[in-house]
């Protein structure tokens, strides 16, 4: 067996015999096992390298896991996206100086940073109070009740900003680095460089929301120019949890079982006459892997399995929280089941709040305050907040002066998008919790010290997850792309603990 | 696993090496500063003037530098300063001469001792003498020009001129507009142009967003004022180009790289080479098994035996086709054993109008073809793409010679004289259609929002990366920052390119690709009226009968008002009409418009940080040293400037070094599963070498001997023993060939999605085979599965289905059907579960088998032998083997035994007899649909 190019690649060796354990114990058993050992090390290693080795065209792709660059603090993220753009200075981002200059104008100042100029008002103070939480003593307002309950575990970062304050561009560029469509999501990068622990399940989850997609629609969770196998997969909370995953059509479950096995008798025909072709038996796993997914998905998503105390924590069953909270207990099942990367979406974009931001944003809270606090608390009791990072922002933060709606009544003001500050959080998974780094300007318009950029936080998760974000990349035309681009970044060491 | 620690280990230890190896360099260079101190007139200047004004002086700015006075020392280089007082190792200027980069290869290096005094320079703070630095350099145009063109020139330029005022020159700033000359030279204050701005009237706050214009920044104005306190100089300054002086970028040993070296037809390799008199390895007459059989031949190989007859026909159609052969020319070649058949089979594919169809795809990959703009949760579908994509089906399938493919696509506009024709025939639109290659990139630049100068750049860069990575095989696109890092492509050669497209792409003139919007002139942004005369007239006669009629049944209204069940008819009617009126036909173009704004090089690919003047070139590596590019109008009194012509023209020279060789990569790498160069983008220092040079070039020079057919190639490469191998794998080739680059058989493929997707409609009978016009429509389920809307005659064809950036058919998503980022060059394979959920639980797929078994019980028999036999004959174009057929009849019986009892049970029928028919139909259903899921199917040997 030809031997691939070393790239400071290290093995994962927890992780490669949980995998074998549960291929052994599945119904392929035996031959899926062999079929994945032969060359777990050559083909795997070399898909993750992809085009390293220049000679490779093949560019076969698969989901095994893959060895890490180092030993990582995480080993799976669920992120908790904020469609819209929280408002960093009402929720993270307490500004004194916002509360004495309230009323003032500063329009003027900052003129080519406003997307509605028509509809901009003067500086406007916060609507929520801020207090100190915890033994940390971070700062929170009360918005955001239980979260300020777990703000000891949280690694508030005031000081991030991105490059385009239009939704569609500052999607695209939180999801996948760059301001345009067409290219790989964050998770679409981890799950190519490190594969997934349970090959019954995709290893990169979508948990959107039945009340609607985020602007980009599925594009958020594309693979771009990586293989499709690596895009993210919904998992819907209502029906057949996966697209396609049972029969579309009525059908008795008889003949649905004798026409499997004619599938499989064929392939195995088809397959003794063609030795020495490693995609046939890679075909023959995928249609064995598809059986076993439907029945790892649908147990995956069962919540009947839980405790009444546990749906309650998560305000499953209440009106507001319950949409979100089913979607962030999935997230912990299926973290718990070794699903690499788990997305999840909230309705369209609620925290997009130009208009009536007191009541808005509040709302937005209340549909998604407590069950974060309840998962970040459940996964911390499972000892799976360690290996489990979680990570929570939007794509842009909003401005400090008002925006006014269209009667002008300052009373249903809102603010307009901001590129140049917004807040974001990471907990567990190696992070350094009770902590706030960097900072805005006196009024929170943009980000001031210890400025963290988008790709910052792109190589500071790939870092928790072992990845060097240099060193991950996809040759194309010649170009080796990585998600962090080519103007450098910096993992945020300050907050690792 | 103990090798893979090991590696780490050693990339450890070097990374950790290496900050050490730096600061004892650095330190040395410490011990060296206390040396007596260097004098920049006396020690430095004179050095830099014997060794390196040749190519840095002000006249002759190689890489932007102008090394001649203090202020270029300061103002540094394309790519940004070179001098860093006290810092000689974070200085380029020391860099280059310390890592011998410069002077260039070719001429003397400095000594040591002159790096060396240089590096003292630096350390010392590279004090510049007497003169102190006078950075107050006197400004001129090209120092503000850009300023304007980024803020003002939207309302006061080419398309527009509010208040009367044209601000792209010093004379039309003088001219002024309705409130007076915008400029008063020598005079700052005096000049409405600083006096707006100050003022913050312009550009006006309210309209920054919806005109994608942002306010002017302090430090700019701050130059403007100074432009004009100095006296708003305008000076000559001629655009870097190439004219004729040496090159100090790239040189003649960069050109000796394999691939920007002219194709020679080597010599054929010797027939006896081939080891023919095995038994079952045919004679080779056909060149390429020569070039073959020698590399297996050196590795103890030859070529495998010829495959059967039945797996060459299914071969070849869906190569040529990407459709099945039909179950009845299946029993013919069975039947028949005529050994010319095999190329009167491929003349007769080529000949078949499906062929463009499934080439067609291919090159509609490379485009980067879509229906719609991308980058907004809109999408805005593109009405008029349609054209492009038959343009393309068409030329593939009339064999048009790609040196001609490539001069429409690349420069049709300036082919032909569209404007003043009094008839539009078929060449001119062809021409006009074919630029609509440069029109498909994602473009977000419809709305104000995603419209500004560098969303614009962007689209420029991603039209540019196609042309350069699908024709020339080469990537440009790191040159937009840097030079680029293993070709010799100089930063320069992008800005050049960049110059070159800009008379049809200038981000200051910006053409948004919907109409309308502001700071746009009215009118059809990118759209030409020009269709053809006939298509026009036709539309037109159309139009006018409907208005007619439309017409004389509103009059009829107004006569009998009252009448109401008149009235609520000849409504219906009118609505009726209108819904047949059709847009005005339009062509989605890209055109030289004259006229271009200049080109800066940007450095560090940064729009605000604009270098030097580049005037339109193509990359130096390229072509010989010194050789001008010269452009010229293409007509008589024609506006255009000829750039792109020339561009064209020079890429479709028979001697081009990369277009042949490219496309005969592409033609191969399609047919045998890898390329040649297996990087098909790539033919450059970091893409791969050439498995097989002399059969790369041989097949090149014949290609563009030929006249550049395509069809010729298919041809040539298809008659090959090569192509018509066997399949199977045996030992010697899983030890010598593992990888089956050397071509020791033919390589088992999956079925690409479109081929997947219309052969499962070919077998059903529901593939609805009309082509062209525009896209068929597509539906999403709110579960996110998105298919397309039958047609009347069933579903057509995969390429003639919309392409929609943000919806794609599921079942080409998950068949690994790419995404255009901004193209695509090679796709990618994989073998994933959500395939085989698919394939076997998709309603669509299920429908179509069981149109087939219906299919089959109507013109096979009643005998389920039959069926079976003719289920094989059109889903693998062969009868099945005994193993099979006692697979398929065995599950048959148990099948039909459960559709049964389902049945009585459901349907209460008391009669078993009754129900037998149907369950027969659903267990043949069945037998087809697990033929749809199988491996025989879905590979091809």
């Amino acid at each position: 067996m030809q031997r691939p190019r070393m790239n400071g690649f290290v093995s994962s060796q927890p992780s490669r015999r949980s995998f074998f354990e549960q291929v052994g114990s599945g119904l392929c058993g035996a031959a899926l096992a062999s079929v994945l050992s032969e060359d777990l090390f050559g083909r795997s290693l070399r898909a993750a390298e992809q085009t390293h080795t220049q000679n490779e065209a093949l560019r076969q792709f698969d989901l095994r896991p893959k060895p890490t660059h180092f030993h990582p603090p995480a080993r799976s993220v669920i992120q908790l996206f904020m469609n819209g753009g929280p408002s960093q200075m009402d929720l993270f981002d307490p500004k004194e100086e916002l509360e004495k200059k309230h009323g003032m104008s500063y329009f003027g100042e900052i003129a080519g940073e406003v997307e509605n100029p028509q509809a901009a008002g003067s500086l406007v103070r916060s609507w929520f109070p801020f207090q100190k939480r915890g033994d940390s003593g971070t700062w929170v307002s009360d918005a955001l009740p239980h979260i300020s309950e777990c703000v000891d575990d949280l690694a508030v970062i005031r000081s991030m900003h991105t490059t385009n304050l239009t939704h569609e561009p500052a999607l695209f560029k939180i999801h996948s680095g760059q301001e345009m469509p067409g290219l790989p999501s964050l998770g679409s990068w981890v799950t190519y460089a490190l594969g997934n622990e349970n090959q019954n399940l995709p290893a990169y989850v979508v948990l959107d929301d039945p009340q609607g997609l985020p602007v980009n629609h599925t594009q958020s969770w594309q693979s771009g120019y990586l293989p499709p196998v690596f895009q993210g997969t919904r998992f819907r909370s209502t029906g057949s949890p996966v697209l396609n995953l049972d029969r579309d059509f009525q059908e008795p479950d008889g003949v649905t079982g004798l026409e499997r096995d004619l599938v499989a008798r064929l392939d195995r025909i088809h397959r003794r006459k063609r030795p020495g072709q490693p995609q046939l038996n890679a075909r023959i796993a995928s249609y064995e892997l598809a059986a076993r997914m439907q029945l790892a998905a649908t147990d995956a998503l069962d919540l009947d399995q839980e405790s009444q105390r546990t749906l309650e924590r998560y305000g499953i069953g209440k009106k507001p929280t319950d949409s979100y909270g089913r979607r962030c207990l999935y997230a912990r099942r299926l973290v718990e089941r070794g699903v690499r990367f788990v997305q999840l979406f909230i309705e369209f974009q609620i925290w997009d709040n130009h208009t009536n931001l007191g009541s808005g944003l509040k709302s937005a809270c209340e549909k998604t305050d407590q069950p974060i606090a309840a998962l970040l608390q459940d996964l911390k009791q499972r000892g799976l907040l360690d290996q489990t990072l979680v990570v929570w922002g939007g794509e842009f933060g909003r401005l400090p002066i008002a925006q006014l709606p269209g009667d002008k009544n300052e009373k249903n003001a809102g603010r307009d998008h901001n590129k140049n500050a917004m807040v974001t959080w990471m907990a567990g998974g190696g992070i350094k919790g009770g902590i706030t780094f960097g900072s805005t300007d006196e009024l929170g318009f943009a980000a001031a010290e210890n400025k963290v950029t988008v790709p910052d936080w792109h190589a500071t998760i790939l870092h928790q997850l072992g990845l060097h974000h240099e060193s991950l990349f996809f040759e194309r035309n010649g170009l080796k792309e990585r998600l962090t681009g080519v103007n450098g970044a910096r993992v945020i060491r300050e907050i690792l603990s | 696993m103990r090798l893979l620690a090991k590696g780490c280990g050693w990339m450890s230890n070097f990374l950790r090496a290496l900050p050490l190896a730096y600061v004892i360099v650095f330190e040395c260079h410490g011990c060296a500063l206390e040396a007596e101190t260097v004098d920049f007139v006396r020690d430095v200047q004179p050095l830099l003037k014997v060794r390196c004004q040749r190519c840095h002086s002000a006249t002759t700015r190689k890489g932007g530098l102008d090394l001649s006075t203090s202020a270029g020392l300061l103002r540094g280089s394309e790519s940004g300063r070179v001098l860093v007082p006290g810092k000689p190792s974070e200085s380029r200027l020391w860099e280059v001469l310390h890592e011998g980069e410069m002077p260039p290869p070719g001429n003397q290096a400095l000594t040591e001792s002159q790096v060396e005094l240089l590096e003292r320079w630096i350390a010392q703070g590279a004090t510049l003498g007497d003169t102190p630095p006078n950075r107050e350099t006197s400004l001129n145009q090209h120092d503000v020009l850009p300023i304007l063109l980024l803020r003002c020139v939207t309302c006061h330029g080419r398309q527009k001129q509010e208040g009367g005022l044209d601000l792209r020159s010093r004379a039309a700033m003088l001219k002024g507009g309705e409130s007076g000359p915008a400029l008063v030279a020598g005079d700052a204050e005096a000049s409405l142009l600083i006096q707006k701005i100050r003022d913050q009237q312009m550009p006006p706050r309210e309209k920054l967003a919806s005109y994608s214009i942002k306010p002017v920044e302090a430090s700019e104005l701050e130059r403007l004022i100074q432009w004009i306190e100095q006296g708003a100089a305008e000076v000559e300054v001629s655009a870097d180009v190439a004219n004729g002086a040496p090159d100090a970028m790239v040189n003649e040993g960069d050109r000796q790289f394999w691939a920007f070296q002219s194709p020679q037809r080597p010599d054929l390799p010797a027939e006896d080479v081939a080891g023919t008199t095995a038994p079952g390895v045919p004679v080779l007459h056909n060149p390429v098994d020569r070039f073959v059989q020698r590399r297996l031949a050196e590795r103890g190989l030859r070529l495998a035996p010829r495959a059967d007859r039945l797996t060459l026909l299914r071969r070849a159609h869906f190569d040529l086709l990407g459709l099945p052969p039909s179950a009845s020319l299946v029993q013919a070649v069975a039947a028949a054993d005529d050994p010319l058949a095999y190329e009167r089979w491929i003349d007769r594919l080529l000949a078949s109008p499906h062929y463009g169809e499934r080439w067609g795809q291919y090159w509609l990959d490379l485009a980067g073809y879509a229906d719609s703009e991308g980058v907004q949760h809109s999408d805005p579908v593109r009405p008029h793409a349609f054209r492009y994509r038959d343009y393309v089906i068409r030329a593939f399938n009339s064999d048009k010679a790609y040196s001609r493919f490539l001069l429409e696509q690349i420069a049709g506009d300036e082919l032909a004289d569209y404007e003043t024709s009094a008839v539009i025939d078929d060449v001119i639109y062809d021409n006009l259609v074919a630029t609509g290659f440069l029109r498909m990139a994602a473009d977000g630049t419809f709305a104000g929002i995603t419209g500004f100068v560098p969303n614009r750049l962007d689209v420029i860069d991603d039209q540019l990366r196609i042309l350069t990575a699908s024709v020339m095989g080469l990537t440009v696109r790191c040159a937009r920052c840097h030079s680029h890092k293993f070709d010799p492509i100089p930063q320069r050669d992008y800005y050049r390119l960049v110059a070159l497209l800009k008379p049809a792409f200038d981000e200051n003139d910006w053409l948004k690709p919907i109409s309308g919007g502001n700071g746009q002139a009215a009118g059809k942004a990118r759209y030409l009226p020009y269709v053809t005369t006939k298509e026009r007239t036709a539309w037109e006669s159309t139009e006018r009968q409907l208005s007619e009629q439309i017409d004389a049944l509103r009059a009829a209204i107004k006569e009998k008002s009252g009448a109401d069940s008149f009235q609520k008819e000849a409504e219906a009617k009118i609505k009726n009409l209108e819904e047949q009126r059709r847009p005005q036909p339009m062509v989605r173009a890209l055109w030289d418009r004259g006229q271009p704004s200049p080109t800066y090089l940007l450095q560090r690919g940064d729009y605000l940080r604009p270098g030097h003047l580049v005037g339109p070139g193509i990359p130096s590596v390229l072509t010989s040293d010194q050789t001008p590019f010269n452009p010229e109008p293409p007509w008589k009194g024609a506006s255009k400037t000829g750039n792109r012509l020339a561009l064209a023209r020079w890429l479709t020279r028979g001697d081009h070094p990369l277009s042949a060789r490219v496309m005969v990569n592409r033609v191969w790498k399609h047919h045998f599963g890898r390329g040649i160069v297996a990087t098909l983008d790539d033919f450059g220092a970091a893409g791969a070498r050439p498995t097989h040079p002399e059969l790369l070039d041989w097949l090149a020079v014949e290609f563009v001997e030929s006249g550049w057919s395509v069809k010729h190639l298919h041809r040539l490469l298809m008659t090959s023993a090569t192509y018509q191998q066997d399949s199977a794998v045996v030992r010697e080739h899983q030890l010598r060939d593992p990888d089956n680059r050397w071509l020791s058989r033919m390589s088992l493929r999956r079925m690409e999605a479109e081929v997947l997707r219309d052969s499962l409609l070919a077998m059903s009978d529901k593939l609805d085979r009309r082509a062209f016009g525009p896209a068929d429509e597509i539906e999403s389920r709110e579960d996110g599965l998105v298919t397309s809307r039958a047609q009347s005659g069933g579903y057509r064809r995969s390429v003639y289905v919309l392409k929609r950036r943000t919806k794609r058919l599921t079942i080409l998503d998950n068949f690994d059907r790419p995404r255009m980022s901004p193209n695509c060059v090679d796709r990618t394979v994989s073998t994933v579960a959500p395939q085989a959920l698919h394939l076997m639980n998709n309603k669509m797929v299920h429908q179509l088998s069981l149109s087939l078994a219906d299919r089959l019980i109507s013109e096979a028999g009643a005998s389920a032998s039959a069926q079976i036999q003719s289920l094989y004959l059109i889903a693998v174009g062969r009868p099945p083997d005994n193993a099979e057929l006692g697979a398929l009849t065995d599950s048959l019986v148990a099948l039909r035994g459960q559709w049964e009892t389902h049945l009585v049970q459901n349907a209460k029928a008391s009669d078993a007899e009754k129900v037998k028919p149907d369950a027969h139909l659903f267990a043949l259903g069945n037998l087809v649909h697990a033929m749809m899921n199988s491996a025989a199917f879905l590979y091809i040997d």
